[in-house]
C-alpha cells in the first residue's frame, strides 16, 4: 500500500451523499493507476472505480465472492450472515437454486405481460398528479408506482402498499450512519445485527412475509408468494430463512431502486429541459432515454465482493480475504467509456451503464421489470406534454448505498398554458 | 474467448449451447436472439434452440450472458483435448 501525502479518499460517509455523488473524488480515484486502498472502520477495502474493472470483478464470481463476509462494506459474524443471507449473498449452486425459483417471472418475455398493469397504475397516478399541477413527485408518483407493480406481481394485497413503502423508507435509513428507529420498533425483539440493513423494519417485513405465506398455505393463490411457500414446504428448495430473505429482497429491491431511478430521471428532465423537449419531439428517443435515466440515477451506489484467493486486478495485488468494492456511482461516469459523462444526454447510442451491475451472475433480477416501468412512466408523462420545473432543491437520503431521493417538488405545466 | 471462436471458424456458423448447471434464467439470450434461445417457463432454464450464429454474434452472446452459461458446442475431439 502506497503511503500518500494527501488525505485518503472518503466515499463512505453517508452524509456525503446529501449533496449527491462525490464525482470529483471518484474521478481522482479513477485517474489513479491500479486500485485505490480506501480506509474503512480500522481496516479498508480496494475501491474499484473504473468501468472495465467493475465488469472484471462482476464476471468473476469464483474469485470475487458474494457469499463470504458480506456484500456491504462491513463484515458480518457467521450467524448474522446466515440469518440475513439472500440471493445477493450466495454463490454457485445455492445462488442458481434460489434464482431459478423466481427468475422465470422476470424474463423479458414474461415481464411484457405486466406492461398493461403498469400502464394502468401509471395513468391513474399521473392523472391525479397532473391535475394537482405537480407537488412531491416521490410521494405521488415515484414511490407508489413501483411498489404497486411489484406487489401485483408477487400477489401481495395492494392495500398494504403504503405500509410497505414506509418499511422501505426505514430500510433506506438503515443504510445511513444514523438510524432513527428504536431497536424495538414494530415489536422487534431480534438483535439488529441479525436483520438486513440492521433495521427493525426488516423484522416487520419478515413478519409480514411470514403472515402472508401462512395465509397462502391455507388458501393457495396463483401468485409468487404461493409458489415460494410451496417450494419451502416441498422440502429442499427453500428454507424458512431463505423464504423470509427472498420475500424481503423482492419487496424492497423491487420498489426502492426503481423509485430512485424514476425520481432522478424526473429531476434530470426538470434540470435539463432541452432533453425533455427532445423526448417530447421524438418518442423514438424513449429507449435510449430509459438507459440514460438508469445511468444518471445509479440507484445502487456500490456492491462489495471478497477475494477468495490471492489475485490481481488493474495491476494491483489483492490478497485472499480482502474486501473489493465496486462503485457503480463511479463506473457510470467513467470518461473512458462515456463521452461527456457529466452530461445528461438521452440520445446516447452506446450506453453500457452498470446500474444493473457489471454483468456476472448477480446481475439485477429486476432488470427488465425496471426498464419497462421507467419506459412506461416517461412515455405516459411525455404523452401529457407537460413541462417540468423544480420548485426547490430536492432532499436526498443520507446513504452511501442507495442513491435515494426523499422528496422532489415539481411544478407541472400543461403545454400551451 | 471471442478471438478463439473467430479463429476456429472464420466466416462460419457457431452453434451455441447453454450450461444447464450454471444458467440463472435471466433471459438475456432469448431477448437478443429469440430464434436461438428459449427460457423454459417451468424450470427457468435457457436452452439453445437454433442452428447457430456468426462468430461475431456468438462472441456478443457469450459476453452478454450474465452467468457465463453460453459457450460454443464442442466437437468430441475438442472435448477430449
Amino acid at each position: 500500500m502506497a503511503i500518500s501525502a494527501t488525505a485518503p479518499p472518503d466515499v463512505t460517509t453517508s452524509d456525503l451523499y446529501l449533496d449527491g455523488i462525490p464525482h470529483d473524488t471518484f474521478a481522482a480515484m479513477r485517474a489513479t493507476p491500479g486500485l485505490v486502498w480506501h480506509p474503512y472502520e480500522g481496516g479498508g477495502f480496494w475501491a474499484v472505480t473504473r468501468h472495465a474493472d467493475v465488469k472484471a470483478v462482476s464476471k468473476n464470481a469464483e474469485v470475487f465472492s458474494s457469499a463470504v463476509g458480506h456484500t456491504n462494506l462491513w463484515d458480518l459474524e457467521a450467524d448474522a450472515l446466515e440469518a440475513r443471507r439472500s440471493l445477493i449473498d450466495t454463490d454457485g449452486a445455492d445462488h442458481v437454486r434460489l434464482r431459478r425459483l423466481v427468475s422465470k417471472v422476470f424474463t423479458p418475455r414474461n415481464i411484457r405481460r405486466w406492461e398493461g398493469t403498469t400502464r394502468a397504475i401509471t395513468n391513474e397516478l399521473l392523472d391525479a398528479y397532473v391535475a394537482r399541477g405537480g407537488g412531491d413527485f416521490v410521494e405521488h408518483v415515484a414511490a407508489p408506482l413501483p411498489i404497486r407493480v411489484i406487489l401485483s406481481i408477487l400477489g401481495v394485497p395492494l392495500e398494504d402498499a403504503d405500509y410497505l413503502v414506509e418499511i422501505s423508507n426505514h430500510l433506506v435509513e438503515g443504510t445511513s450512519d444514523h438510524q432513527p428507529l428504536p431497536t424495538d420498533a414494530y415489536g422487534n425483539t431480534t438483535e439488529l445485527r441479525l436483520l438486513p440493513f440492521n433495521s427493525p423494519a426488516s423484522h416487520a417485513l419478515f413478519e409480514y412475509g411470514e403472515k402472508l405465506g401462512d395465509a397462502r398455505r391455507v388458501d393457495p393463490q396463483d401468485d409468487i408468494v404461493t409458489m415460494l411457500i410451496q417450494a419451502e414446504d416441498g422440502g429442499d428448495r427453500l428454507s424458512p430463512s431463505e423464504y423470509r430473505n427472498l420475500f424481503h429482497l423482492l419487496v424492497f429491491a423491487g420498489n426502492e431502486t426503481t423509485r430512485t431511478s424514476i425520481t432522478h430521471g424526473a429531476m434530470a428532465f426538470a434540470r435539463f429541459p432541452d432533453q425533455w423537449q427532445r423526448l417530447l419531439d421524438d418518442r423514438a428517443l424513449l429507449e435510449p432515454a430509459v438507459e440514460e435515466v438508469l445511468r444518471w440515477s445509479t440507484p445502487v451506489l456500490h456492491m462489495r465482493r471478497t477475494a477468495t484467493t490471492d489475485t490481481e486486478l488493474a495491476g494491483t495485488a489483492i490478497a485472499a480475504g480482502d474486501k473489493v468494492v465496486m462503485w457503480y456511482a463511479s463506473a457510470n461516469f467513467d470518461e473512458a467509456v462515456f463521452d461527456d459523462p457529466q452530461t445528461f444526454d438521452i440520445g446516447r447510442l452506446e450506453n453500457g451503464h452498470q446500474s444493473f451491475g457489471g454483468g456476472g451472475p448477480h446481475m439485477c433480477l429486476g432488470t427488465f421489470l425496471a426498464r419497462m416501468e421507467i419506459s412506461v412512466l416517461f412515455e405516459e408523462l411525455a404523452n401529457r406534454g407537460v413541462t417540468l420545473d423544480l420548485r426547490n432543491e430536492p432532499t436526498r437520503a443520507s446513504s452511501n448505498f442507495v442513491h435515494g431521493v426523499l422528496s422532489l417538488d415539481l411544478d407541472l405545466t400543461a403545454a400551451g398554458s | 474467448m471471442s478471438s478463439s471462436i473467430s479463429d476456429q471458424t472464420p466466416g462460419g456458423i457457431v452453434r451455441l449451447a447453454v450450461d444447464q448447471e450454471v444458467c440463472i434464467g435471466m433471459g438475456q439470450c432469448e431477448l437478443l436472439e429469440p430464434e436461438q434461445f428459449l427460457v423454459d417457463d417451468d424450470t427457468g432454464v435457457a436452452s439453445a434452440t437454433g442452428d447457430g450464429v456468426s462468430p461475431e454474434r456468438a462472441a456478443q452472446l457469450i459476453d452478454a450472458c450474465p452467468s457465463g452459461a453460453i459457450g460454443p458446442v464442442r466437437t468430441p475431439e475438442e472435448l477430449t483435448e
